[in-house]
């Protein structure tokens, strides 16, 4: 894989890992399922 | 299935092996977001609904072996096909049952198998024998980050599901996602060759013999086995630990954002490492760090960002393992019963989950906390780092020529 091929899938990668931890920070996500694994217990 | 030249593009292979894996480890993850909606709407106890889960998880371990035989017998493909249609039965299943024994049956036998179908030992399989062996552990890293992502992706999705559409509509949804597996199974499907004769040749039952009976194997399954019991341990009873030293809720998810996000970087680092270094090292390295990070934890006063700290470096360790794991196994054994041994190492692994739940509720109730468990958790981790040290990494002599072997 080329180089510039290569930082790009690299880039990608992060950015969509990114946005998904940025879901778990959401303060009704947060709220929603901290409530979900708490009533586990 | 006999063994002969990569006959599918790796590209091709990783790709539809990758967002199989990510499906199918991904939609299982979250399972225990229905927990309360399942047994408030089906006035049902929280014990039915795990003895569900726990029954999901050993019929995952014990369908292993059988549908990765038939995968290496017959092709991953239609493994696939089946394992995705009981995917989506089971979650149809489970959304629709309206019984104990019926949820049972639904969301614990028919996952379990559609999960033993259409997880890592089926799609390694694959790409044991469509990858060249120098970059086997590095693909296998791929896949495994693949369903990593997977797991970390659907918690948010599928809690986003059973709030937008409840909880019966968002399993009717996942069973419509399960179902995506089969058209992605058709870059799986491998070309029917002729039976290998002769020297090339290996039964099933030589198989599994010749790897129950050498010392490695063995080592294997005994490091798998730890392995499931500290993940599911720390997965199961984790908060429940937070809770009792009065961390807030919001700590919880933020720990299990963090394992979720550094299993990624940590599986795909394993199986890249294992392409460069040997194996047993690699595997000896994550059970020993297991242990030492546990110990760390337990030592430091527990903080928000000592919580953090643990989650973000067991994530790392999570299933880390996999990958050299099941390239060790190519290794030694070829890559004719690679799923079907895989199966079986799996197997191992789901005891260890099933005694970390179990025994970490157990040992709960009878002493009130979990100081035991986690005493044997970090003992199991030295075990387990020790055990990987004598395994062999070379390829078994049988007579088989060396590129079916390699």
């Amino acid at each position: 894989m080329k180089p510039a091929l290569r930082l790009g899938a690299w880039a990608g990668v992060l950015a969509v890992l990114a946005l998904v931890f940025t879901a778990y920070l959401s303060p009704h996500l947060v709220v929603d399922l901290a409530s979900r694994v708490w009533a586990c217990f | 299935m006999p063994v002969a030249a990569p006959r599918l593009s790796m590209s091709q292979v990783l790709l539809c092996g990758a967002m199989i894996v990510t499906l199918s480890m991904g939609i299982r993850h979250g399972f225990g977001l229905w927990l309360q909606p399942v047994t408030m709407d089906r006035g049902w106890t929280r014990e039915h609904f795990a003895f569900a889960i726990a029954v999901q998880n050993i019929f995952w371990g014990l369908a292993g072996p059988v549908a990765g035989m038939l995968a290496d017998r017959f092709g991953a493909f239609r493994v696939l096909l089946a394992g995705s249609a009981l995917y989506a039965l089971g979650l149809a299943g489970m959304a629709m049952a309206t019984t104990v024994p019926g949820f049972t049956g639904s969301a614990g036998v028919l996952l379990g198998m559609a999960q033993s179908g259409t997880t890592y030992a089926i799609v390694y399989g694959v790409i044991g024998r469509n990858v060249s062996a120098d970059k086997r552990s590095w693909a296998m890293g791929v896949a495994a980050a693949a369903g990593s992502f997977g797991q970390f992706l659907m918690v948010p999705v599928e809690t986003w599901l059973i709030g937008s559409f409840g909880w019966q509509n968002a399993l009717f949804v996942l069973a419509c996602l399960a179902l995506a597996i089969m058209p992605l199974a058709w870059g799986l499907k491998e070309p029917a060759l002729a039976p290998a004769t002769g020297a090339a040749h290996q039964s099933i039952g030589a198989a599994v013999r010749e790897a129950f009976g050498h010392r490695s194997f063995q080592w294997l399954m005994a490091g798998y086995f730890v392995c499931g019991f500290q993940v599911v341990f720390i997965g199961v009873h984790m908060p429940s630990y937070l809770k009792d030293h009065g961390m807030a809720p919001g700590v919880a998810t933020g720990a299990l954002a963090l394992i979720g996000l550094f299993n990624v970087f940590g599986t795909y680092t394993a199986g890249w490492l294992g392409g460069r270094m040997p194996k047993r090292y690699i595997l000896s390295a994550i059970y020993a760090l297991r242990a030492v990070v546990i110990g760390l934890f337990l030592l430091a006063p527990l903080t928000p960002t000592s919580v953090y700290l643990f989650a973000a470096t067991m994530g790392f360790l999570w299933l880390s393992t996999v990958p050299p794991t099941n390239a060790v196994i190519a290794q030694i054994f070829g890559v004719q019963y690679m799923s079907m041994l895989g199966g079986f190492v799996f197997f191992s692994h789901q005891v260890g989950s099933f005694l970390g739940a179990w025994l970490g509720g157990k040992l709960y109730v009878l002493t009130g906390n979990y100081d035991v468990v986690w005493g044997i958790a970090i003992a199991l981790g030295v075990f387990a780092a020790l055990a990987n040290l004598p395994v062999r990494e070379e390829p078994v002599q049988r007579g088989l020529p060396a590129a079916a072997a390699a």
